[in-house]
C-alpha cells in the first residue's frame, strides 16, 4: 500500500529542504570574521611575544649583573678559600704539635719549688707519643709490609705492629748528696699533678764526693 | 552554490586561525618563553652563587679568616725560613735576657704533615731567665680553639740539658732564683707545613736518624 502525504503543500516543501547553520552564512562574512579572529590572535600571540622577549631580556639583565658582581668578588673569594686551605691544613698540624707539648716553662717553675736546695738537674728530656721517629716508624713499617716476601704457601706474612708510646715521657738527670737525697727527690716530684709514675732508673754513687748521680723517668699528663 | 561558500569560509577561517596560533605559539612565543626559563635559571643559579659569595665573604670578616691566614703561615711556613728563626730565637734571648751561645739547625724530618726542623741551641743565662725563654718559645704559637694565634713559628722542645756552670736544682732552690749564670743545651723543633715525602723501604737513613719529640 503507498503511503499518502497529508501535509499541506507549503509544509510538505519547507520540511523537504532541512537547513543547517551555514545556510545563511555568506562566505565571504566567514571569511572576514575568520580573518578577524586571526587577527586577534595574531595580536595577542605578538603581545605573548612581546611579554616574553621583555622577560628573556629582564633576565639577560640579571644574569649579567649577578655575574659582573661576581667578577668584581671572585678576587676577594679567591683569596679566601685560599686562607682557608692554609689554615685547614696547618690547624690540624698545630693541634697535634700543640697538644703533645710539654709546657717546660710551667715545668721548670715547678722544679724550682719542689727539689731540694742539696740537689740538682743537670738534664730533662721529654719523649711526645707523637714524634718524627714514631712516623719515620710507623712508614718504613708501612713500606716493609709491602715489600714483605710471599712465603712458600703464597701469603704474605705480616709485619709486627710498631708499639707507639701513649704517653709522654720525662726523662730526669742530676745529682743529690746521697741516697736519701735522690728518694726526697722522687718523693717530691711525685707530688707534682702533671708527673705521674715517677721511676728510679740509677742512682750511681762518686768515690769522691759521695754525691749520688740519678736517672729518673715519670710519666707526664696529657693536659699538662 | 552560496552553501559550499560558507562552509569552505568556515573551513578556510578555522585553518588560518588554527595556522596562526600554531605558528605564533610554537615558532615565537614558545622559543621566547624557553629561553627565559632557561636564563632565568642561569640567573638564579648566579643569584645563589653570589649570594654564597658575600656569606662567605662576611663570615670571613667576621671571622677574620685572612688574619688567622697569616698567623698560620706565619706559625707554619712553607719555606724553613731559619734566618726568620734566628732573628726570633735572639729577640727572645734578649727579652728574657739570656745569651745565645750556638745555634745548630739539624736536618729536617717529616711529622705528618710537616717537617720537623731540629735545632741544638746553646745558651748562658739565668735559671728564670731559661724560663722566660721557654714561656717565650711557647707563646710563639699556639692553637685556640680553632685558630692559629701565632706571633711567630710553632717550636717544640725536646730536652734540655745543662751543659755547665751551676746546676740547675741547685741555683733554683736557693731562694727562689739566683744570681749565677747556667748553660744548657736545649734542643727544639721548628715545623715547615709541608706533605712527608714516602719513605721507601731502602731509605734507612730516614728511619734512623735522629727523633725530634714534641
Amino acid at each position: 500500500m503507498d503511503a499518502v502525504n497529508l501535509l499541506p503543500v507549503d509544509y510538505r516543501e519547507r520540511k523537504r529542504k532541512r537547513t543547517s547553520p551555514t545556510d545563511n552564512l555568506d562566505g565571504r562574512t566567514t571569511l572576514r570574521i575568520g580573518g578577524a579572529v586571526a587577527g586577534v590572535f595574531v595580536v595577542l600571540l605578538g603581545g605573548l611575544f612581546y611579554w616574553e622577549h621583555r622577560q628573556v631580556q629582564n633576565k639577560q639583565k640579571e644574569l649579567a649583573n649577578s655575574k659582573a658582581q661576581i667578577a668584581a668578588v671572585q678576587p676577594q673569594i679567591d683569596t679566601i678559600k685560599t686562607a682557608q686551605a692554609a689554615i685547614s691544613g696547618r690547624l690540624d698540624v698545630a693541634r697535634t704539635l700543640t697538644s703533645s707539648r710539654m709546657n717546660w716553662d710551667r715545668a721548670l717553675n715547678d722544679f724550682a719549688r719542689i727539689i731540694p736546695t742539696n740537689s740538682f738537674l743537670t738534664s730533662i728530656q721529654m719523649t711526645a707519643p707523637v714524634t718524627a721517629a714514631a712516623t719515620a716508624a710507623a712508614q718504613t713499617a708501612a713500606a716493609t709490609a709491602a715489600a714483605t716476601p710471599t712465603s712458600t704457601d703464597g701469603t704474605s706474612e705480616p709485619a709486627a705492629p710498631v708499639a707507639a708510646p701513649t704517653v709522654s715521657t720525662l726523662t730526669l738527670a742530676g745529682t743529690a748528696p746521697s741516697t736519701p737525697g735522690v728518694a726526697l727527690v722522687m718523693d717530691r716530684l711525685s707530688l707534682l699533678p702533671w708527673l705521674s709514675n715517677v721511676t728510679l732508673t740509677s742512682a750511681t754513687r762518686q768515690d769522691q764526693s759521695g754525691s749520688n748521680d740519678f736517672n729518673l723517668t715519670a710519666n707526664v699528663a696529657e693536659a699538662h | 552554490m552560496t552553501r559550499m561558500n560558507g562552509l569552505m569560509g568556515v573551513v578556510v577561517s578555522s585553518a588560518a586561525v588554527l595556522a596562526v596560533v600554531i605558528v605564533g605559539w610554537f615558532f615565537f612565543v614558545s622559543p621566547q618563553r624557553s629561553k627565559a626559563d632557561r636564563i632565568g635559571v642561569q640567573a638564579d643559579a648566579a643569584h645563589s652563587e653570589l649570594l654564597s659569595d658575600e656569606q662567605l665573604i662576611a663570615s670571613a670578616k667576621r671571622q677574620n679568616t685572612l688574619g688567622s691566614a697569616k698567623a698560620a703561615e706565619r706559625a707554619l711556613p712553607d719555606d724553613p725560613k731559619v734566618s726568620e728563626i734566628l732573628r726570633q730565637l735572639t729577640g727572645f734571648a734578649a727579652e728574657s735576657r739570656t745569651e745565645l751561645d750556638n745555634i745548630a739547625p739539624g736536618t729536617a724530618l717529616p711529622v705528618g704533615n710537616a717537617q720537623a726542623l731540629p735545632i741544638t741551641l746553646t745558651f748562658k743565662g739565668r735559671y728564670f731567665g731559661l724560663q722566660k725563654l721557654l714561656k717565650l718559645m711557647r707563646q710563639s704559637a699556639s692553637v685556640s680553639g680553632n685558630k692559629i694565634v701565632a706571633k711567630g713559628r710553632l717550636y717544640t722542645v725536646d730536652s734540655i740539658t745543662f751543659t755547665g756552670g751551676q746546676p740547675a736544682g741547685n741555683v733554683q732552690g736557693s731562694s727562689g732564683g739566683s744570681t749565677a749564670d747556667i748553660q744548657a743545651s736545649i734542643t727544639l723543633n721548628a715545623f715547615v707545613y709541608k706533605a712527608a715525602p714516602v719513605v721507601t723501604p731502602t731509605d734507612s737513613t730516614t728511619a734512623t736518624a735522629a727523633a725530634p719529640t714534641n
